[in-house]
């Protein structure tokens, strides 16, 4: 699937899944405020730690319940199975030509995922909840092999042909499931700290916990 | 699995999630061959390149070693997918007129995957080279690895001129055939000569390699053969640098009747010379038991160094540097003992034995002193440096041949003979 069909994709999920929000929404009764939106940092701890940014938005269906669509990009959830691979074909070319090898992996990865999100009915500041979701992630494994510490990437082909295990695109199902807590920082302006958990099906399956904060507004 | 399973439920459920469920795409590298696993989505292997061990680049092989076996260090294919090898060979470093192809070798189990391939044609260049396969993923070919299989060269067999068809000889005959024709760009030939006791040519009685000579190609033996013998001899044209050799030819008989093996002749009043390097040539015996008395020995001299004579004379500086020696078979066993001096400026004809007996004059003893040879048996002759036991040392312990001949006796009905002296 070309990277623009992809993105097609995605965009399609976004509307649909805002489309079905709005839906619910115009069937329910009206809630203490309509919903958010807010951007996104956080910490990923996977098999490898890295950053990751984004953006959310959520509707308020229920007076505890709240549909909402999130995107955004993780640097890197490279799993073992990549490292290991990389790790075999660096001593492979180290045996097929004189100079010393190196290599990094990184995988990036890009997702949007949309769920509900239920609010404890709780009166303190405070305002806890739980999520979960479903959406799609794209992965992009990139893998550099160094050959006395420069680049080999235009001279790997004649050393090694590079699978799907170690190089190109792969998209998949997400979803994630977390929690955590809203904090009304001043008039619509809002604070979200929460945890995530988050499992790629890819062919090597990743899975990738975030930590961060959102900083939005309600309304 | 748990993927696909995954995406064809949320298909169900949200069929634009799973719509979005794509696999890759865009390797860095691609080159799979449709991919494979059970659960028909799994990631590709990466694969790389085998190391090639054998033959080296450059080498040249004989054409007689042929057929050649191609031999890589295995290719590493990640995803511990099971690899296959295709191995090629060409007369271009493209390889576009491959002479030899084949794919799906199984991988080797000891780190190495080898593959014998089919004889290709002599004298030619080529160039070969392999890849492995394994996970869904080809991997790219070895570099282009240059070898020769050296010139087709054809030997024929020899013909044996001589001795053949049960001939006479002696302890050492000479054995001479005619060159063998070849064709192709030969190396130097040589001539094995096997000379056996029996037509199997096992035992293998002596063996000698020699260069070729010029049309004729002789050997002969260094050691003696075993006297009074029937024996097989059989000669193999080879060029060694080419590892080509001809047929072996058929094999000659021929007896060595004239033969004496001095290992088992017991020696009266004189040392076992059966280990002596013969050094000198006897190439004549005269010898008549009904004249008066001299046996004529004919040899090469190598220079054999006098020993003093004790017993006195005009000149203190007198010195005899040969024994003539004489071999009877009596009872069966033969018997041998050095006799007549020999000293420079002498004949080589001495009257001292050439009588109807040849033992008194030499303090052989028993049984020697008292053999009185018959007309037609063999007699043996021989020429040493100082031999005899005594007073008069031995110096350099050499030897010439031996001469197994009938005893003559004109007066006895021998055909007369000419005498050297």
């Amino acid at each position: 699937m070309s990277r623009a069909r992809r993105v097609s994709s995605i965009s399609t999920l976004i509307v649909v899944a805002l489309m079905a929000a709005a839906t619910v929404r115009a069937q329910t009764p009206a809630a203490e405020d309509r919903g958010y939106v807010q951007a996104v940092a956080e910490s990923a701890f996977g098999n490898v730690t890295s950053q990751s940014y984004g953006a959310e938005a959520g509707f308020t269906v229920k007076p505890n319940l709240q549909v909402f669509g999130s995107f955004g990009h993780i640097g890197n959830v490279a799993t073992d199975n990549l490292s290991t691979a990389a790790q075999s074909i660096a001593g492979a070319l180290s045996q097929l030509q004189l100079g010393t090898v190196s290599f990094s992996v990184k995988e990036p990865a890009t997702f949007f995922v949309g769920g509900v999100r239920y609010r404890f009915p709780v009166t303190s500041v405070l305002k806890p909840y739980v999520s979960g979701g479903l959406g799609v992630a794209s992965a992009s494994k990139d893998t550099k092999f160094f050959i006395n510490g420069t680049d080999a990437s235009s001279t790997i082909p004649q050393y090694a042909t590079l699978g799907s295990d170690v190089s190109g695109d792969e998209s998949a199902l997400m979803f994630t499931f977390g929690g955590g807590v809203v904090w009304p920082a001043w008039r619509q302006l809002i604070l979200d700290f929460h945890y995530l958990y988050g499992h790629i099906s890819t062919d090597a399956p990743i899975n990738v916990s975030r930590a961060g904060v959102g900083i939005g507004v309600r309304f | 699995m748990l993927k696909v399973r995954s995406c064809f439920a949320a298909t169900a459920a949200v069929c634009i999630v799973g719509a979005a469920c794509s696999k890759s795409s865009n390797p860095t590298q691609p080159s799979t061959t449709a991919a494979a696993s059970a659960d028909g989505a799994a990631a590709t292997a990466s694969v790389t390149v085998p190391r090639a061990v054998s033959p080296a680049a450059g080498v040249t092989i004989r054409n007689t070693d042929q057929p050649v076996t191609l031999v890589v260090a295995n290719a590493v294919v990640t995803q511990s997918a099971a690899a296959t090898y295709t191995f090629e060979v060409s007369t271009d470093s493209a390889f576009s007129s491959k002479a030899y192809s084949k794919t799906g070798v199984a991988a080797g189990a000891s780190g190495q995957t080898s593959l014998t391939i089919d004889k290709i044609p002599a004298g030619t260049n080529y160039y070969w080279h392999a890849r492995a396969e394994g996970g869904g993923t080809v991997g790219p070919f070895s570099a282009a690895r240059p070898f020769t299989i050296g010139p087709a060269i054809v030997i024929d067999s020899a013909t044996l001129v001589s001795p053949i068809s049960g001939a006479g000889t002696g302890a050492r005959p000479t054995f001479t055939v005619t060159n063998a024709t070849h064709s192709g760009p030969a190396g130097p030939i040589t001539y094995k000569f096997e000379i056996a006791s029996s037509s199997a040519f096992s035992p293998v009685v002596v063996t000698g390699t020699v260069n070729e000579g010029v049309s004729r190609t002789t050997y002969t033996p260094n050691t003696d053969l075993p006297p009074e013998t029937t024996l097989y001899w059989r000669v193999t044209a080879s060029d060694v640098a080419n590892g080509v050799s001809g047929p072996t030819t058929l094999p000659a008989t021929f007896v060595t009747s004239f033969a004496i093996d001095l290992k088992k002749v017991v020696y009266l009043n004189s040392p076992d010379v059966s280990a002596w390097p013969q050094t000198a040539v006897l190439s004549l015996v005269e010898q008549d038991g009904g004249g008066d008395g001299p046996v004529c020995m004919s040899y090469t001299d190598p220079g054999w160094p006098d020993s003093p004579w004790p017993f006195g004379g005009p000149d203190p500086n007198f010195g005899v540097y040969a024994n003539q020696w004489y071999f009877a078979r009596i009872n069966g066993t033969w018997y041998g003992g050095a006799g007549e001096w020999i000293y420079r400026g002498a004949s080589s004809c001495k009257a001292g034995q050439g009588t109807k007996t040849i033992g008194p004059d030499s303090g052989f003893g028993p049984p020697f002193s008292s053999w009185v040879p018959k007309v037609g048996e063999l007699v043996g002759f021989m020429v040493s440096s100082v031999a005899r036991n005594g007073p008069v040392k031995r110096t350099v312990d050499e030897r010439s041949n031996v001469i197994v001949q009938p005893w003559r006796d004109t007066t006895l009905g021998s055909a007369s003979v000419g005498r050297a002296k």
